[in-house]
């Protein structure tokens, strides 16, 4: 039911004219938005969810094979990135922005970067036990199976166990640069999944062009 | 962001180009790197795999060319990218549609990333 602003008539929905006055009725969509209960949105917490995003991402980019999964457009830094989203929207169910995703993406991707340079340190230390005396095996299997360029080179630098200031410093800052950028864009990218069909407040708007 | 952007498409280019080997050993940690996935440059391959590669270019013409923003089309492109890599697995795997899922990706991906990135920079 809605009303004529003109002389106050109730009207049925589909009224495009006031019976009463004659006063032309504007269309549904061209009428004031009703009233979204507005209150403070609640402060966002923000560690939390990063901390829980850093650990996933930086144990599975880390552990040897598992790691592997990351060969898929980094899958499990950007995944990290979207369940540091998810939690965060659980803070706030009417929805975040897409600064809060990248947000709290990055933060997820900065302790990913020190979680996942210490596991990859102490599993580079473990290999260079259990690989010591097999060194050569593997450069014979390698060959065998024909494999060359950067990845024989990579699998032959994680099977050495050499670590050096400069593996570590290099490797904290891959680390550092590649989940923070990629864990941030799996979280813009989940928020822009999650939004509703029907927007809600605090969403970010629409592009306008 | 654009700068960035293209700066890391030109790392791409530029690595086979002048056999910078820190570039590949930077990408080995995002891509398989598997030449016989990858495009060639001068004879060498890419630093990323061809689907990567699709990715990146058009995530980068895609914010040169400002691309709208459409939640819908970033849907149905992660969609396709995983049906793309399911049947590349069991039915039938080819580098255009490699490149096809990882261009329609990158387009859609961008103008969102774009706004994160912008919003983020205004917070701080």
């Amino acid at each position: 039911m809605i009303v004529c602003k003109q002389c106050g008539t109730e009207l049925p929905d589909h009224a495009r004219f006031c019976l009463q006055c004659g006063n032309p009725i504007p269309p549904p969509e061209e009428q004031q938005p009703s009233p979204v209960p507005a209150g403070p949105q609640p402060e966002l917490d923000f560690v939390q969810p990063a901390l829980a995003g850093g650990m996933f991402l930086g144990f599975l980019s880390s552990i040897p094979f598992i790691a592997a999964g990351n060969c898929l457009c980094c899958m499990w830094v950007l995944l990290g990135g979207g369940i540091a989203v998810m939690m965060l929207t659980r803070q706030r169910p009417s929805g975040i922005t897409y600064g809060d995703g990248a947000f709290v993406g990055v933060l997820s991707g900065l302790f990913g970067a020190v979680v996942g340079t210490i596991v990859q340190m102490s599993f580079r230390a473990m290999a260079a036990r259990l690989f010591e005396s097999q060194q050569q095996q593997l450069e014979q299997i390698l060959n065998q199976l024909g494999a060359e360029g950067p990845m024989r080179d990579w699998v032959l630098r994680a099977a050495s166990g050499e670590i050096s200031a400069a593996t570590l410093v290099f490797t904290f800052f891959t680390n550092l640069l590649v989940f923070s950028l990629f864990a941030m864009i799996g979280g813009i990218l989940t928020v822009a999944i999650l939004e509703k069909r029907k927007k809600g407040e605090g969403r970010t708007p629409e592009l306008p062009n | 962001m654009l700068a960035g952007a293209t700066l890391w498409c030109v790392s791409i280019l530029a690595a086979p180009a002048l056999d910078l080997s820190p570039v590949y050993r930077f990408f080995a940690a995002i891509c398989h790197q598997d030449p016989a996935r990858s495009w060639y440059l001068f004879g060498e391959p890419l630093p990323v795999c061809i689907r990567c590669a699709s990715i990146y270019f058009a995530f980068t013409a895609s914010l040169w060319l400002g691309i709208r923003a459409n939640v819908r089309w970033l849907r149905l492109s992660l969609v396709l990218m995983l049906l793309e890599f399911a049947m590349a697995r069991f039915l039938i795997d080819t580098a255009v549609l490699r490149s096809l899922s990882g261009i329609f990706v990158g387009l859609a991906a961008a103008p969102f990333v774009k706004q994160g990135v912008e919003e983020i920079g205004d917070r701080l």
